[in-house]
């Protein structure tokens, strides 16, 4: 028998879900492998002579008429498949609209341009104070040629400062946003899948979540010092509460469907449960939630900086200059520190929740097509 | 059945809506901010005017004399004789004496008071016919202000059980600390060991144990309050917990308080001097945003008196109407200074490739061409800038004690003669600084000491410390040069700040200040003084002796942070020396100014300034009418104040607050001259 | 049902009891200066320590905590507040502000169901549609502005607009406007885009085509099928929600002298008045415990299919 190439299957892959539309593909593709299937064989043959059936029935049908099929164990086991790859079409399906390339490609380009921008040509420090011929501070200087976002009260850049404090809080929340993602995923799922932990786990949630947040900070504060890891420190521990609420309520949801019962009839092991048939129904759920993790760890960055827990004044970060920008929102002439970090903010916040919407509207596979 | 809930509400909504549009919209605006020329009738300044309050008003004064103010930190303690600060009480409860608005003593409560030759005793005349009221207006019951009433403060005070934050400011007062610790130990007391004594029903003395020549600033503290006996008794547990639960016999009376939300003050008719107080109403509402928006407010005339934040005086100063509305602080209590610290304790380590290390430090601390060349290196304008960018050079002040604390001999103290050189010449002098700076680096490269000197400077994040921070490290480094001082500054969180970075000695180099406590100038020099966890100063090389703990007349450095045993500190001494005089304050005063000059000559404080008061106020009252006192709390007083139309402008205050100055101070030399007590 | 519920309960006595423990032994951590009212400088050793004791904060934690807990549950005494409202117990200082706040907090969140939960709907029926669109925007706008911010310019620039007063006043009734449109924009944003998101996701469900194969027409598909089915990961938020209205909101309270629980918490936990913190975490955990459980019992009432108690299924 030759081998039949083409028709080995490259991966088995069952996909998760089939609407009508695949499933009509798939019969389509069943049927032509049929097909090449039959030609195949009667190709694979060896050269013999045709069997000749007699009309009239007298001639006997002997053995060497019949030429016995190989067992082909690839052949058994292979049921139809299409080369669907699920986050190969989440992200065609992502790709395809103008929009969400568009925003992506700008958000690269910002976080791009975060880390290039100290090595740029003509660029001030962001820390330096800087001062005239005089000596005198060149304090709330407007944008001009030399200063491209003007100075602060203390007469720094504030150019570098917005790159400088963007970097900061963009270090800050992906840490955040990742601990929260990868704890709340992990303790969600066990939390709503294991229902004989269903107690432990809420009463471990409920003590987190009583725990006035504002007292853990202060603590690490005063035996940590104000700075950028006790600030990713605090958003980590109680970060991942939200995320795991969600997970677990949407378990719960899809626990006790008839497609889990029966993967349970199979044997299936619960963690293949959980990974493989009840997160991927959640997936537009946890894109949207990540998505929207760093501008909200960005949130509470200038919340925490208006209840005066923040990083310190001299470490720029986006909350602290949203805070410093506030306090100067009601004078004309120095507005532009407060619009100029609000801008920064207003970007990445919407292009993150831009992207996380398109990418949990692509993410849901009935809209794969 | 959701559709009629949706329906409900909504209509709830429009109603209200319209109940809001249609009748009255707020208070109605008495004190328009009409942006004119500041109008200020400078002879109101201090007469007792003998007016009645209705008429006799000078000229610009509003219609209706009501205050509006935003608040920002609640009441929390209502019982006037628990806390550390009695300013809350200060409308309300009338003490012995008051200020006036030169800040001389003036009766209030006592109508005359005499002292014994050798100081030690004290006795006052209480008025009589004033009556204790409650806080609608209604007398209580029979009862009248009498001597008894301070005995009764002072006894809730010296009682351990009560835990009155201010019983230690008592124990210089016969028979009082043994009283306290007795207490405290579980034994009986008897109050008849103690100097406070009601010798008649309306005269009290008070014993101490040694002349006080500032006795009459302490009356003005919270033991100076008289409280009724029958009344605490009669509340029990709830003295004190609320504007009912006290008792008035001041200029006004709280009617109304809703916490963090409304306070109404209203004068009360019956006040002995009602003649004086022509405010009629004091309005306070609470907004924990008032910074930002109470400027807002003053330009639609909702309150009468409102600070300008540090990020709106730009925009105010740069439109001509309205800078025409804000004038600068008054100076505060606090006044601010850089200090080298004698005991280091900072972590060493390696901060961008400079190394910290104490005994780097300790050498460069104790040289003094270090210490000057830095002590002239400071620009303290550019530092006040920070903090008021527009009248830094007025707040500069060249001496440790703050201006306007007290007067001898026709001057200011510290424009007297052995603090004028300091006081009266700018002290930031670049090219002196980089003298010494030469003469430093030369004297300790010859000691072995590797430079740049690497100082450790914290600062609190709560607040602008880490702007100046910034900027004076920066101006230094720059105009000294890097390869001879370097800076490390690091933020500490304003939980615990003092402990963790002053008292702990955890620093080289700091900019700290210091509040006085009494009217002497005895009270600045505490921090430098043995025992004071400031700059720890008689660690320096040569300026005390260390002894065993036991040795006669040894004392400790600081309990909990410097727990060596000491002698012979060379300031605290030359200081005990200067106070023994109690009768000449002339002299007094002057050998305590040259104590504080010796600190300056050799550079061991960097005065800058007042820096805590800078800033704007726009405000439709005339400051220099209002009561003056340096601490305690007659500053809170409404006394002699009157409402304005139109608020006053910088120009003005700078004229009037030299008028002022020479005013008190030849008060002052007049007072002394007739041998009264001030 | 009831045994679960109840067991819950049990559960929940056991949570709090660690929660307020571990609350009042982190509290016990913070440096005690504050206390001395910056007088420390010159007060005597034996003058702080009478301080502390009265305070009590003198006494070891082990012989202060089990004090405390005497004190709580034979008397249900929660103390007195040591520094806020000296002397006041902290009942008397919690009740008046709770009430405010949840004043405000109630019609807010009216507003947000009322308005929210349609606005998402409509969105969702709508997709790619114009209102779709502008709701997008409307979420984005609140989501990307920090709130401090926006609530300024609403108070400046709207209050002069309408001629409505900058700051709260009990006595008039039109000052409540402003603020109530500030707690509620962010609740509608939010209540809006998960409506939205949970409706588009049962939108491509089986039920829906045969549904409208059927012949329903779309608005009958949409409430009686979708909503229902959108509405039940929501309705675990609701009594939470409900109960928290008496936590108000920080920013609005202080920006508008609103004299509610907004910033209670934060001010005393920052002026470590630990027996306010306490009462006040009890309040919150107490809250937080039955909002929990009873967005659980009302998500099994909406949807037969969960359960907690019956083990639906082969294990």
């Amino acid at each position: 028998m030759t081998d039949n190439k083409n028709q080995t299957p490259e991966k088995k892959e069952t996909p998760f879900f089939r609407s009508y539309e695949d499933r009509k593909i798939m019969d389509l593709q069943e049927g032509f492998a049929a097909t090449n299937q039959l030609a195949d064989l009667q190709m694979a043959r060896p050269e013999t002579e045709p069997p000749t059936v007699c009309d009239d029935g007298e001639t006997p049908l002997t053995d060497d008429l019949f030429q016995p099929a190989e067992y082909d164990a690839a052949n058994a086991e292979r049921i139809g498949y299409s080369n669907y790859s699920y986050w190969g079409s989440t992200l065609r399906v992502f790709l395809k609209s103008k929009v969400s390339v568009g925003i992506l490609i700008f958000l690269v380009l910002i976080l791009a341009f975060t880390f290039i921008q100290p090595y740029l040509p003509n660029q001030h420090d962001p820390y330096v104070v800087n001062n005239d011929e005089l000596g005198a501070t060149l304090r709330n200087q407007k944008p001009d040629s030399v200063f491209w976002f003007g100075t602060n009260a203390l007469g720094q850049d504030l150019w570098s400062r917005i790159w400088q404090g963007t970097r900061t809080s963009l270090i800050i929340a992906l840490c955040a946003a990742a601990s929260s993602m990868m704890l709340g995923i992990v303790m969600g799922c066990a939390w709503g899948y294991a229902r004989k932990f269903d107690w432990l786990f809420t009463e471990i949630y409920n003590l987190f979540d009583n725990i006035p947040y504002t007292i853990l900070r202060m603590l690490l504060i005063y035996i940590m010092r104000p700075s950028i890891g006790t600030m990713i420190l605090v958003m980590c521990l109680t970060g991942w509460l939200p995320m795991s609420k969600y997970i677990r309520n949407m378990i719960l949801i899809y626990r006790d469907r008839e497609f889990n019962l029966a993967s349970r009839c199979l044997g299936t092991s619960s963690f293949q449960i959980i990974v493989k048939n009840i997160l991927p129904q959640l997936v537009s759920v946890i894109m949207l939630q990540t998505a929207l993790a760093i501008p909200n760890a960005i949130g509470s960055e200038v919340f925490l900086t208006y209840i005066g827990l923040g990083l310190p004044v001299n470490i720029p970060s986006l909350g602290n200059l949203v805070d410093e920008g506030r306090k100067v929102m009601l004078v004309e002439a120095q507005r532009y520190q407060l619009i100029f970090p609000l801008l920064m903010v207003s970007a990445i916040t919407v292009s993150f929740y831009a992207l996380g919407n398109a990418f949990a509207d692509a993410s849901d596979p009935r809209n794969h097509r | 059945m959701k559709k009629w809930i949706a329906l409900l509400l909504t209509a709830m909504m429009m109603l209200s809506c319209l109940a809001g549009c249609g009748g009255d919209n707020n208070a109605a605006n008495n004190n328009n901010a009409s942006q004119g020329e500041a109008n200020n009738s400078g002879e109101q300044n201090g007469e007792n005017n003998a007016t009645t309050p209705d008429d006799g008003k000078p000229e610009g004064a509003a219609e209706e004399q009501v205050v509006k103010l935003l608040y920002t930190s609640e009441i929390s303690d209502w019982n006037p004789l628990h806390p550390s600060a009695g300013g809350t009480w200060a409308n309300w409860i009338d003490t012995l004496v008051e200020y006036d608005n030169y800040g001389l003593c003036q009766p209030c409560l006592a109508e005359s008071w005499t002292r014994s030759e050798d100081g030690l005793t004290w006795t006052f005349k209480v008025r009589e016919g004033v009556r204790w009221q409650q806080y609608d207006g209604s007398f209580y019951g029979d009862e009248y202000v009498k001597a008894e009433d301070w005995v009764t403060s002072a006894k809730w005070i010296l009682d351990p059980v009560n835990t009155a934050r201010t019983a230690d400011l008592l124990f210089d007062i016969v028979g009082a600390e043994d009283y306290y610790l007795a207490l405290e130990a579980g034994q009986t007391a008897d109050w008849e060991t103690v100097g406070i004594k009601a010798i008649s029903e309306y005269e009290i003395q008070y014993t101490l144990t040694e002349p006080c020549p500032w006795f009459l600033s302490r009356l003005t503290y919270n033991w100076g309050y008289p409280t009724s006996a029958k009344f605490m008794e009669e509340m029990g547990a709830s003295f004190g917990t609320d504007n009912t639960t006290i008792l008035y016999c001041g200029a006004f009376l709280c009617t109304e308080w809703e916490p963090q939300s409304y306070t109404l003050n209203e004068r009360n008719p019956e006040y002995w001097d009602i003649e004086d107080i022509h405010i009629e109403r004091i309005e306070e509402t609470y907004n924990a945003e008032a910074d930002v928006v109470g400027p807002e407010l003053l330009l639609r005339g909702d309150v009468t008196s409102a600070e300008i934040p540090g990020s709106q005086i730009d925009e105010w100063m740069s439109d001509p109407a309205k800078a025409a509305c804000i004038r600068p602080n008054r100076p505060g209590t606090y006044n601010y200074w850089f200090l080298f610290n004698f005991m280091p304790t900072y972590e060493e380590k390696t901060v961008d490739g400079y190394t910290l290390n104490h005994e780097q430090w300790l050498k460069a601390a104790n040289n003094l061409n270090f210490r000057k060349a830095l002590y002239y290196g400071v620009d303290r304008v550019k530092v006040i800038k920070i903090y008021d960018p527009y009248n830094a050079e007025a707040f500069v002040c060249g001496s440790i004690t703050k201006p306007d604390f007290c007067a001898a001999g026709g001057a200011d103290y510290i424009y007297s003669e052995p603090l004028k050189p300091y006081t009266t010449v700018d002290q930031f002098q670049p090219d002196e600084a980089v003298k010494y700076r030469d003469l430093a680096k030369a004297e300790l490269e010859a000691a072995g000491v590797t430079l740049p000197i690497v100082a450790y400077m914290p600062y609190n994040t709560g607040g602008s410390d880490g702007d100046m921070a910034v900027v004076v490290t920066q101006q230094l480094e720059a105009l000294l040069g890097t390869d001879f001082i370097k800076f490390i500054i690091e933020g500490y969180p304003d939980t615990d700040y003092l402990n963790n970075c002053r008292r702990s000695g955890n620093y080289s180099f700091q900019l700290c200040y210091w509040g006085p406590d009494y009217a002497d100038p005895l009270t600045y020099t505490d921090p430098f003084r043995l025992g004071q966890a400031y700059a720890y100063l008689w660690r320096a090389d040569g300026a005390a002796t260390q002894v065993e703990e036991g040795t006669p007349g040894a004392r400790k450095g600081r309990n909990g942070w410097d727990e060596t045993w000491w002698i012979h500190h060379d300031y605290t001494d030359m200081v005990e020396e200067a106070a023994k005089e109690v009768i000449d304050m002339e002299k007094r005063y002057n050998d305590l100014a040259e104590c504080e000059a010796w600190l300056l000559e050799n550079a061991y404080a960097i005065p800058v300034g007042p820096i805590g008061s800078c800033g704007y106020t726009a405000s439709y009252l005339n400051p220099f009418e209002s009561q003056f006192a340096p601490f305690g709390l007659s500053d809170a007083r409404y006394k002699y104040q009157w409402v304005y139309e139109d608020a006053m402008d910088s120009e003005t205050y700078l004229e009037q607050l030299e008028v002022w100055e020479q005013e008190r101070a030849a008060r002052i030399a007049a007072a002394q001259e007739a041998g009264i007590d001030y | 049902m009831i045994r679960y519920t109840l067991g819950r309960c049990g559960r929940a006595c056991i949570t709090i009891f660690l929660v307020l423990s571990i609350v009042f032994l982190l509290m016990r951590l913070m440096p005690v200066e504050t206390y001395f009212q910056g007088r420390s400088d010159t007060m005597t050793d034996t003058l702080k320590e009478n301080i502390l004791r009265g305070l009590g904060l003198l006494d070891p934690w082990y012989v202060a905590l089990p004090n405390f807990w005497k004190n709580l549950l034979l008397h249900g005494d929660l103390g007195e507040s040591i520094v806020m409202r000296v002397g006041v117990p902290v009942t008397k200082v919690i009740w008046p502000k709770a009430v405010v706040s949840f004043q405000f907090g109630i019609i807010s969140l009216a507003i947000q169901l009322v308005i929210g939960m349609p606005l998402g709907v409509l969105m969702a029926r709508k997709k790619g549609g114009i209102i779709d669109k502008a709701g997008n925007l409307y979420v984005l706008l609140i989501n990307s502005l920090p709130q401090a911010v926006y609530f300024l310019l609403i108070q400046l620039y709207l209050s002069t607009l309408l001629g409505l007063p900058m700051l709260f006043k009990s006595s008039v009734p039109s000052s409540r406007i402003l603020p109530i449109i500030c707690l509620s924009l962010g609740g509608i944003a939010s209540n809006a885009m998960w409506m939205r998101r949970y409706m588009v996701d049962q939108l491509n469900m089986d039920y829906i085509r045969l549904a409208r194969a059927k012949g329903m027409t779309s608005g009958q598909v949409a409430f009686r099928h979708i909503f229902r089915n959108a509405l039940v990961p929501m309705v675990q938020s609701l009594p939470a929600s409900l109960l928290f209205t008496i936590s108000g909101s920080l920013y609005v309270e202080s920006l508008f002298s609103i004299n509610g629980m907004g910033g209670l918490l934060i001010t005393s936990i920052q002026r470590q008045d630990n027996p306010l913190v306490q009462a006040m975490v009890l309040l919150y955990s107490v809250i937080s415990v039955l909002g929990l459980l009873l967005g659980d019992l009302a998500m099994m009432l909406v949807d037969p299919r969960i359960t907690f108690t019956k083990k639906g299924g082969s294990r």
